[in-house]
């Protein structure tokens, strides 16, 4: 065959040759920032014994002789120091320098953070596609504001399909407010099938967490019995629980049930 | 050059003189770049075998990794389909893949040695003129042995201009030795000297990018772990080993879910 012709003419064998350029020098190049970032870097090292024992300024310069070896951990620490003015004089621009290194580097708080600092300057694209690179790297609230991203449509075109699917991941990862979003979006049921058996078993992860919007949900639900049995104890145990925190729905209900039921 | 009349009537000849100096300095150019040569051999064997140690201990864990990861990413499809979510499954499996071939690529690798006939030609049309045993005297026998190993060393890798240069290089400096003279064996030495002195810069260049390689770089920090009592490659599989375990458990989790109450 024609092709096997050309294939046997071309066929150039790698011999003992190394393989600098290969499919392997990202797993070399993974190898290499792993070690870089190892905890055993000793300038990294001292600067947490450093900082532990509150002396500040010497941390702040480890933690710089560490930055500058590519010790991303440490660049992040840096950066967050500078943002503080702690051990060193405060400074935006040191603070924006150390986590952008850091986050090129796949830091995920420094992404996170970067993010932050994009979304507060206005940049909506930018701190879309840092959170989206933390939220890759697992990171729970990175993954709950691009969710929050999706759903406002800021930095990305606008879908409920996606916040979802971030909420949820967040949410596994015991994300009480990303729990308490994601149920909201199963009981409205607008941009993905309305269910109300997970909007109930997330709203009572989020509930049991503290989170007031999810305890007066879920009390609801036990009320007209939505995705789980009605229980009349359980409606006034979870509203009851939402107005101690003060949720001004939860507070009419109980007021209203008091007249009614004391 | 002007020399003093007292000079001249000391030496033979200037050409003489020049010759001298040239030879020697033919010869101390060629035992630089012998050396260096050796090095350079040295450095690869290392690094090979370091990638080897690499990939066997620390690579397969990536792999390994990778591929848990890619498993979680495909669960959560099945949980919940998602254009992002698709997307992230897509994105881990090929990862997946390349890092699986990355790591255990070296066992596929059956090094089949199939030379096209064009090579061929070109190697037996170098090695004729460098072959060691055609060597005029013990200097150039030593040389010749060095341009004949890399000369082999070019031909398993399909280096062709490797090869090519060698072939320039002999024509060149052989060219005008059919009108044998003394100012054309100078300029032979000359010449000689020249490819030399090209092959060291050549070569600390190869020497530059070696150790600048990714594989380089984590040898060097592997070595200099080594000097503080550390092993790097432990350390580095040590880290990776937490991180499976810990997406083994996320796994786990998602697995739980997907049965719970998947789609």
């Amino acid at each position: 065959m024609e092709d096997k012709a050309q294939s046997g003419l071309q066929h150039i064998p790698s011999g003992g040759a190394l393989t600098l350029h290969s499919v392997r020098s990202s797993i070399f190049a993974r190898g290499r920032r792993d070690a870089a970032n190892s905890s055993s870097n000793s300038a990294y090292q001292r600067a947490v014994a450093e900082y532990n024992a509150g002396r500040f300024p010497e941390a702040a310069a480890s933690f710089s002789q560490a930055a500058d070896q590519g010790h991303a951990e440490s660049q992040y620490i840096l950066s967050t120091m500078y943002d503080a003015g702690k051990g060193v004089p405060q400074d935006d621009a040191q603070a924006a320098r150390w986590e952008r290194t850091a986050a090129e580097q796949g830091h995920v708080y420094a992404q996170a953070n970067l993010s932050f600092r994009c979304y507060s300057a206005s940049d909506f694209a930018g701190a879309f596609e840092w959170c989206q690179r933390a939220a890759d790297g697992e990171l729970a609230w990175a993954q709950y504001n691009l969710g929050l991203m999706y759903q406002k449509g800021e930095g990305v075109a606008p879908s409920e399909a996606e916040a979802a699917h971030w909420y949820r991941l967040a949410a596994s990862q015991g994300l009480a407010d990303a729990q308490q979003r994601l149920a909201d979006l199963y009981y409205l049921g607008q941009s993905i099938p309305r269910s109300y058996t997970q909007a109930a078993l997330w709203y009572r992860r989020a509930a049991e967490q503290g989170s007031a919007r999810a305890q007066f949900q879920l009390g609801h639900l036990y009320d007209v019995g939505l995705g789980i049995e009605h229980d009349y104890t359980l409606y006034r145990y979870w509203t009851r629980m939402a107005a101690e925190q003060g949720h001004e729905g939860a507070l009419r209900e109980v007021n209203r049930r008091d007249y009614r039921d004391p | 050059m002007s020399l003093m009349p007292a000079e001249i009537i000391l030496q033979p000849s200037p050409n003489a003189a020049g010759f001298a100096e040239k030879r020697e300095r033919l010869a101390a150019v060629r035992a630089a770049l012998a050396e260096r040569e050796a090095d350079i051999a040295q450095i690869r064997y290392q690094l090979k075998a370091f990638e080897g140690r690499y990939l066997q201990r620390v690579g397969v864990l990536y792999a390994e990794l990778d591929e848990i990861t890619a498993r979680i990413t495909e669960r959560e499809v099945d949980l919940y389909d998602s254009d992002s979510a698709r997307r992230r499954a897509q994105e881990a499996r090929q990862r997946a893949q390349e890092t699986h071939e990355a790591a255990f690529g070296a066992d596929q690798e059956p090094e089949e040695f199939d030379p096209s006939p064009s090579l061929k030609t070109l190697f037996r049309e170098v090695a004729k003129r460098i072959h060691p045993d055609f060597a005029s005297d013990e200097a150039e026998q030593k040389h010749f042995t060095l341009l004949m190993t890399r000369a082999n060393h070019a031909y398993r890798c399909g280096d062709a201009e490797t090869l090519q240069r060698l072939l320039d290089d002999h024509l060149e400096v052989n060219a005008s030795v059919a009108y044998e003279g003394d100012g054309l064996a100078l300029l032979r030495l000359v010449r000689q000297i020249h490819h030399a002195e090209r092959d060291i810069a050549a070569l600390d260049r190869e020497h530059q990018t070696l150790l600048g390689s990714e594989i380089g770089q984590l040898y060097t920090g592997a070595e200099a772990a080594s000097r503080e009592g550390r092993d790097l490659l432990a350390e580095l599989a040590a880290s990776l080993r937490e991180r499976i375990a810990d997406a083994q458990y996320r796994l786990e989790f998602v697995d739980r879910q997907v049965s719970a109450h998947g789609r």
